[in-house]
């Protein structure tokens, strides 16, 4: 098909005749307008999705704060009052709301509030590639789990079990020493923590669609598997997996954290989010309010994107 | 938030008053009073239970050597154990030294090779069989003698320092042992402080492999309980030779975080608790914890890489970085638990150089002396590997971060490789020319330094045993001829002549990162009494009493 | 029923094996020797050689991994020369600790987060809904080991209402489930969070389906319909929850470090971090098999209750 298709707007009868080249024709027409009703209805699924979220207020104004700390993280180097790697011994552990230092010092005697927009660019990587990252290979090789059973579906699922049980500290000190310190390291190895229990969430929900009517329904009508999986399936999935990947992006950055405690993870001086929230754990007592400075911003980030992708995940539900 | 009883609550007082009770009554825990326990009753009358947090990761095992390194023979070693010689741990006024132990004296030639031991009659180990010079080969053969039947691998592996400059060894008779060294050698008591004596009696029933669960020594206390990962308890050894002990027990149990060494005996269940967050230190007195800190044998020194530029050669470099670092700010970020490094020992030891100032805080200086060493500022970048964990390492990640600055403020990039304490040992063990670890200019390393004299070589000869080239290629013809002469004299106070003649070079060449020495911080509730902490890694349990309610 | 059972059983060996192969290649290329924990810093050439022969790191990987394997299908996981005890020895310790810690966490986050998640669920939008949103993030948002320090040094350093760690089972009932409570707080917080948000997002999404209204119409009571929408919404909440159990079966680093409870999680770090490869072999192994094990009673459990899926369980 070289010509670009235009749907015709009344689908009564797609022509017919007695002869087998008009019936040909005709039955390939008919192909033709099954194939573009569906990719119009997926197309619009997403327009709709789209304009549905923006009359969400709680998810606007979520989103508003992932743009917000996104914003205030590129824009660090112009907005942060001090330097966020040097700091005077002198000023160690000042509390919050101390003149000059509005998020108090760290240990190093650092400013609070400037290793915080700092970091947010370290933390926001550490927190939303893995999860994207995994988010997508997961739903992947989930989807495609669900709906081809046999060989291939058994390898994969069975596959991602071998991922599971596969020790993700091991991961991390391989990785650190293959690439180096850094946070490149928490993020490939947290990607591939993430990957099988997405998998998982994502082969169950497929599961669960592929049996029910209306994909009967889409495959008879001659659909092929992939647009079903596009236009039928993913929208069903993603909404389970929204859910649960959206509270992974919080969870990243503690896993940032838990591996810095390990003395994994990020390099120093680096302000990582989670590097500083395990770094100030032995003030917890001393200066409370400044140790969980750091803890506030990355809960901060997880209520943002879930809040959001709850909202998605709303707009996405037509039925709603 | 000290409560004014004693701070030892009984879990099962705890209990009786129920988890519902407790939880809803908070303070009113106090109703729960005094513990009930009959060990409790007794503590008033004896020495009492004390209970410890260690800082390693699990409980060092009861070997002859124990794991953990210096943790271990603090610990258990010693207190399992009796050794031919004992450092004298109870003041804290000296440098502790080898005394007589389970050898109650001994003979040196005069060519300092042979060395005769007279063993203390009478001595019996935990399980009533006697000590003698038999058993003092047996454990010499575990260690040296790979045809022996009871030749233990790890143990002679792990302990082979201890035993490397002996040669032969024999038992004249039943209470004297001769041994020859490889050498002359006046320090073969300082590496015997080490070679612990175990029943061979129990290794003969239970083999090497099993004998961790059932070791028996000489010590002032006995192995009763041993649970590895969770706990160790010693318990008192009332025929220890030179009479038993105060304490009834030691309860030992092991946890690397230091904020739940600081709950820990915050809430009773420890009375004494290695390092704690040295920020914790107003709030732990105000507590009225008593809090111990005191100079001994442990610094922060880390190693230039000499096999190669920048610094192989290049002494003003290796100058200038000394005077960049801002040591009393170091110090202030660990809120004092330990504080700036003149030399490799610190002032008042033995080896330490009488005429050697070291190195201040100096920015100028250091800024000149680079320019002079051949680089301007923002021309060098250098990469420092170090540990992140492993106690005995004092706080590497702040340090390190301070060091960082510090270079920065001459114009001198650092790198920072944060790496495992296997892997810092392993650099150790391959040497900084191996091709896995030359791209490394720096190496922490966390030195028991000038503990024993016998330290020294790895770090500081030239070539280490078995002619390897030094780990970090320190090559000084100076210092290997007055290491190697120290060990030949008769008299410690040649001996220590020498070793400062040693330290003056290594000072004066700057070879090491002269930074920072630790001050062993720890903390005990106020009912621990007569503990002194000693100039050592290692303590002495004998005079400790805990005193009951 | 059996057959698949047995099928599935069967389908862990080329798991383990994959598991164990990618373990001990890893294992060999990161840098860091076993015998750094057994030889002394001054250690010869030949003694290091020594060790190094008597662990059998000398032979070559493939033989290595052989001799391994053979041992293992006999069912002899090896002797740690490290700790000094035979692998199973190690792993029996650490396993029942483990055990009683994710059991108890998996119970206790489990039913916390259904609760949870069916108030907010069938309050969709109200008050309850909000503090349970807030709650559960908040608990997928902070540290256990910052949580863990926290608790420790509040209920247990200031307050002594509970002990400071240690798996204490010795000492009675009483004592064991007081050495429990911070633990499992601290531990159990992620899976009362994400069990919370699933359970919620799956109540929500059956209450909108069509057969709800069918049900109501058809007079079923409230209490009937909420019993046919929970049976609807339990699939997703089933899989996540055997996600969680696994996890927490593998055991917590963190948790167990800080509360002195020794199992898998510390066991496994430990191992990795001294290079202890027999041990960490049989760790994994174990994990793995507890992973295969769970995800087939997730998938049977799932079949029993909800007919569609049992066709496609495979």
């Amino acid at each position: 098909m070289t010509e670009t298709f235009v749907p015709p707007l009344l689908p009564k009868s797609f022509g017919g005749g007695v002869d087998p080249v008009s019936r040909a024709a005709a039955e390939r027409r008919k192909e033709e307008w099954n194939a573009a009703v569906e990719s119009v209805k997926a197309q619009s699924f997403w327009i709709e999705t789209g304009k549905r979220f923006l009359r969400n207020r709680t998810g606007v104004v979520a989103a508003a704060i992932v743009v917000a700390l996104a914003l205030s993280a590129i824009f660090a180097p112009l907005i942060s009052p001090y330097d966020p790697l040097i700091g005077q011994p002198v000023d160690r552990l000042k509390d919050i709301g101390t003149p000059g230092h509005i998020l108090g010092t760290d240990e190093q005697g650092r400013d609070m509030l400037s290793r915080i927009l700092f970091g947010g660019r370290l933390s926001l990587l550490a927190g939303f590639v893995p999860t994207v990252a995994a988010a997508v290979i997961g739903t992947l090789i989930g989807v495609i789990a669900g709906m081809v059973r046999g060989v291939v579906g058994t390898v994969l699922m069975r596959f991602m079990d071998m991922l599971y049980a596969f020790p993700a500290i091991l991961l991390a000190i391989a990785v650190g020493s293959a690439l180096g310190p850094g946070l490149t390291n928490t993020i490939i190895a947290v990607t591939i923590v993430y990957i099988p229990p997405v998998a998982r969430v994502a082969q169950s929900s497929t599961r669960r669609v592929v049996v029910q009517e209306f994909i009967e329904a889409a495959r008879l009508s001659g659909a092929s598997r992939a647009r079903i999986a596009w236009s039928q399936i993913l929208p069903n999935v993603l909404n389970d997996i929204i859910v649960y990947a959206s509270g992974l992006v919080g969870v990243a950055m503690i896993i940032a954290a838990s591996l810095s405690f390990l003395g994994l993870g990020s390099a120093p001086p680096a302000p990582e989010w989670g590097y500083m929230l395990n770094s100030l754990r032995g003030e917890l007592f001393t200066t409370p309010l400044v140790t969980i400075v750091p803890g506030f911003f990355i809960f901060l980030t997880s209520v943002a994107f879930n809040l959001a992708s709850d909202a998605l995940r709303e707009a996405m539900d037509s039925r709603l | 938030m000290a409560l004014p009883f004693d701070r030892r609550i009984d879990r099962r007082a705890l209990l009786a008053g129920g988890l519902a009770t407790a939880a809803v009554a908070g303070v009113g825990l106090t109703a729960c009073g005094p513990t009930n326990s009959g060990s409790q009753s007794d503590a008033s009358a004896t020495g009492g239970t004390l209970s410890i947090a260690m800082s390693a990761a699990n409980i060092p095992f009861p070997s002859t050597p124990p794991n953990q390194g210096y943790e271990g023979y603090r610990f258990v070693g010693n207190n399992i154990y009796d050794a031919l010689t004992r450092l004298n741990l109870d003041q804290d006024k000296t440098l502790p030294v080898p005394h007589p132990s389970l050898a109650e004296k001994w003979d040196v030639s005069e060519d300092l090779k042979t060395w005769t031991f007279t063993l203390r009659k009478g001595v019996t180990f935990h399980d009533g069989t006697a000590f003698n010079a038999d058993a003092v080969i047996f454990q010499l053969d575990r260690l040296k003698n790979e045809k022996f039947k009871y030749f233990s691998e790890t143990d002679a592996a792990n302990g082979a320092t201890q035993v490397r400059y002996i040669d032969k060894y024999e038992a004249v008779d039943d209470s004297t042992v001769k041994i020859t060294c490889t050498q002359p050698y006046a320090w073969l008591h300082w590496d015997l402080l080490h070679v612990y004596m175990p029943s061979p009696a129990v290794i003969k029933k239970v083999g090497n492999d099993k004998y961790n669960a059932h070791a028996t020594g000489t010590g002032p206390f006995k192995m009763t309980k041993y649970v590895d990962g969770e706990t160790m308890e010693l318990t008192r050894y009332d025929k220890w030779w030179p009479g038993p002990v105060k304490l009834d027990k030691i309860v030992l149990y092991p946890q690397p975080e230091a904020a739940s060494r600081l709950s820990m005996l915050q809430s009773g269940q420890v009375n004494w608790a290695e390092v704690p967050t040295p920020d914790s230190i107003d709030q732990l007195k105000a507590d009225g914890d008593q809090i111990f800190m005191h100079k001994y044998p442990h610094g922060i020194m880390p190693r230039f890489n000499l096999f190669r530029k920048p610094f192989k050669g290049n002494t003003k470099l290796r100058q200038a970085l000394n005077y960049a670092l801002d040591r009393d700010g170091c110090a202030a970020l660990i809120n004092n638990v330990g504080y700036g490094a003149k030399q490799y020992v610190y002032e008042g030891h033995p080896d330490y150089a009488p005429n050697n100032p070291g190195y201040s805080y100096d920015v100028a200086k250091a800024k000149q002396l680079l320019s002079e060493s051949g680089y301007q500022p923002g021309e060098l970048t250098i990469t420092m590997g170090y540990t992140t964990g492993g106690s005995g390492n004092m706080f590497p990640d702040v340090m390190m971060q301070k060091l960082q600055a510090d270079f920065k403020a001459i114009g001198v990039a650092t790198k920072l490789v944060p790496m495992e304490w296997t892997v810092l040992i392993s650099i150790g063990l391959d040497g900084l020319n191996s091709d896995k670890w030359k791209n490394l200019d720096i190496l922490w390393a966390s030195p028991a330094a000038g503990m024993t004299p016998t330290g020294y070589n790895s770090t500081f000869m030239s070539k280490r045993p078995g002619g390897q080239a030094n780990a970090t290629g320190l090559d000084d013809p100076v210092i290997d001829k007055n290491l190697t002469l120290a060990p030949q004299q008769k008299e410690e106070k040649d001996q220590h002549a020498y070793l400062q003649k040693m330290m003056d070079q290594a000072v004066s060449q700057a070879y090491f990162l002269f930074w920072m020495h630790d001050l062993n911080l720890r903390v005990m509730s106020a009912d621990v009494k007569n503990f002194v902490e000693p100039q050592s890694w290692w303590v002495d349990f004998s005079k400790i009493t805990v005193s009951g309610s | 029923m059996l057959r698949l059972i047995i099928r599935r059983i069967l389908m862990a060996v080329p798991i383990l094996i994959g598991v164990s192969i990618i373990v001990f290649l890893l294992m060999s290329v990161v840098p860091g020797d076993p015998e750094a924990g057994l030889v002394p810093d001054d250690a010869t050439p030949a003694e290091r050689q020594a060790i190094r022969h008597q662990l059998g790191l000398d032979q070559p990987l493939p033989i290595r991994y052989f001799h391994w394997a053979v041992s293992a299908l006999h069912g002899d996981l090896g002797y740690s020369t490290l700790r000094r005890r035979e692998v199973s020895d190690l792993l029996q310790q650490a396993w029942g600790n483990t055990f009683v810690l994710a059991a108890v966490s998996a119970i206790f986050g489990i039913a916390l987060g259904l609760l949870l998640g069916y108030l907010a669920g069938t309050r969709r939008g109200k008050v309850v809904d909000r503090v349970v949103s807030i709650f559960s993030l908040g608990g997928l948002s902070i540290p256990s080991f910052f949580l863990a320090i926290l608790l420790l040094g509040v209920l247990s350093g200031q307050l002594r209402l509970f002990p400071s760690g240690g798996a204490t089972f010795d000492e009675g009932w009483g004592v064991a489930i007081q050495s429990l409570v911070l633990p499992v707080l601290s531990g159990a917080m992620i899976t009362m969070a994400i069990t919370a948000r699933v359970t919620r997002a799956a109540i929500v999404d059956v209450f909108s389906a069509d057969f709800v209204e069918t049900l109501r119409a058809k007079g079923l009571t409230e209490f009937g319909v909420r019993m046919h929408v929970l049976r609807n919404a339990i699939s997703p909440v089933l899989t996540t929850s055997g996600v969680q159990i696994g996890a927490l079966l593998g055991g917590s680093v963190l948790v167990e470090t800080i509360f002195r409870w020794p199992g898998m999680g510390l066991l496994l770090y430990t191992a990795i971090s001294t290079r202890d490869l027999e041990v960490v072999q049989g760790t994994t192994l174990v994990i793995a098999l507890t992973f295969v094990v769970i995800n087939l009673v997730v998938d049977l459990v799932q079949a029993a209750i909800d007919p569609r899926v049992r066709g496609a369980v495979s």
